[in-house]
């Protein structure tokens, strides 16, 4: 579900599944299956081509786990890729790559951000109760670079919606927000979030329903009248 | 204008492009073209999901910080335990050796500074102390000796009382106060 095909314009647009990246690949590329087959074995070229496949996915995960921060979500991001290289010999291949490699991403992003959470609370007290208190910092600290955006009302604006997006976020409970989360950011269908979280489809459809009615109460500022 | 309750969950589903089966599709669609309010309410939903989506969006990796991440994975597994390459075994030696000359330094370290510890408490101890004399050395040395003595003079004492039972050295209460040349008198 890309951002244009939640345009109100074209509302029965289709997503694309999360194999997406190897169905983009070209026809000489070599598969998942092959790829995760020759790691295994290994192969470092294989190795570099998974990273170069799912670098960006497994980031991003980490970026809207952490907050939105660009630089911890790397730190992130990278822990959960040698995560998922270290785990690869335990991939039994009863369900697609990508799905296990969400799965195995989620569960490393949650870990370091329980884990850093924790040292968090140890080492900056303050920051924590900030944030524990709903916000993530001041509307200065959300603001975007100016070179990513030349309007100053425009940036001001997005920073305001990041802090509330986040806000938003931090109400939910954790299978809320991991369902939500791989919904509307990852794009993963219900039987695909059912399938990494581990979850029954009814119960994820739950999770999202309670989800989406709390995202939207809490941004009804930013709903159009 | 609000929703109708009994389809806020088709609703949401229709959103989350979720709405899979034909038959409610199809009558979620003839109920939108009648109602306003949920035609409003899943323009919303969707203007709200697009904004929700575009501030989630991560701003991009330079190619930098791609090769950097990608970098360290690779690193990471080409070192990892139990693959076995022409140099692995040296690498895996440098922390054990590390670990034993960590070892050497800490026992050589324990060993000379234990008597700067322990010795210099000992001389303090010591130190702090009274100093004896050696005369009172001597004494405390010959202790058991002089209790002997001490023991055997008040035993030559009791043997040698004479008959008239009189203590040497000790006055004769008979001859108390009369003078040498055999006078009594008494002593006032």
């Amino acid at each position: 579900m890309s951002a244009d095909k939640l345009n109100p314009d074209d509302p029965n647009a289709r997503r694309d599944l999360p194999v997406a990246p190897a169905r983009e690949a070209s026809a000489t590329a070599p598969g998942d299956d092959e790829l995760v087959r020759r790691a295994r074995n290994d192969d470092p070229r294989a190795i570099a081509q998974l990273v170069d496949r799912y670098q960006k996915k497994v980031y991003g995960i980490a970026y809207q786990f952490c907050g939105f921060d660009k630089s911890e979500a790397q730190d992130m991001a990278q822990e959960a890729l040698l995560q998922i290289f270290r785990n690869l010999k335990r991939f039994e291949g009863r369900s697609q790559f990508s799905t296990w490699l969400y799965r195995v991403a989620v569960n490393a992003c949650l870990d370091s951000r329980r884990r850093r959470r924790r040292w968090s609370h140890i080492l900056f007290p303050w920051r924590a109760e900030r944030q524990e208190g709903g916000s993530t910092g001041t509307v200065i600290d959300n603001i975007p670079a100016p070179e990513e955006d030349g309007d100053p009302l425009s940036n001001v604006s997005a920073g305001e919606l990041k802090r509330d997006v986040m806000a938003a976020l931090d109400t939910l409970s954790a299978k809320q927000h991991i369902v939500f989360q791989l919904k509307v950011f990852q794009d993963l269908s219900i039987p695909e979030i059912a399938e990494v979280t581990g979850m029954a489809e009814g119960t994820v459809k739950t999770h999202l329903f309670r989800a989406t009615q709390a995202v939207r109460a809490q941004l009804r500022r930013w709903v159009a009248p | 204008m609000q929703a109708c309750r009994n389809h806020n969950e088709t609703l949401m589903l229709d959103v989350l492009d979720e709405l899979t089966d034909p038959r409610v599709r199809r009558d979620w669609e003839g109920h939108l073209a009648s109602c306003t309010g949920c035609r409003t309410e899943k323009e919303r939903m969707l203007h709200l999901l697009v904004q929700v989506r575009a501030s989630g969006s991560p701003p991009e990796l330079s190619d930098a910080e791609a090769r950097r991440m990608a970098g360290a994975v690779s690193r990471e597994f080409r070192n990892r335990p139990g693959r076995v390459s022409g140099s692995g075994w040296s690498f895996r030696l440098v922390p054990a050796l590390a670990a034993a000359c960590v070892l050497v330094i800490t026992v050589m370290a324990g060993y000379w500074l234990q008597d700067s510890f322990f010795g210099a408490g000992r001389v303090g101890d010591l130190a702090s102390e009274p100093q004896l004399e050696p005369p009172d050395l001597d004494v405390v040395k010959h202790l058991d000796l002089l209790r002997d003595m001490d023991t055997i003079e008040k035993l030559i004492q009791i043997v040698d009382i004479p008959d008239n039972g009189l203590v040497p050295g000790e006055p004769n209460p008979e001859t108390q106060g009369t003078q040498p040349d055999g006078n009594s008198h008494v002593v006032a």
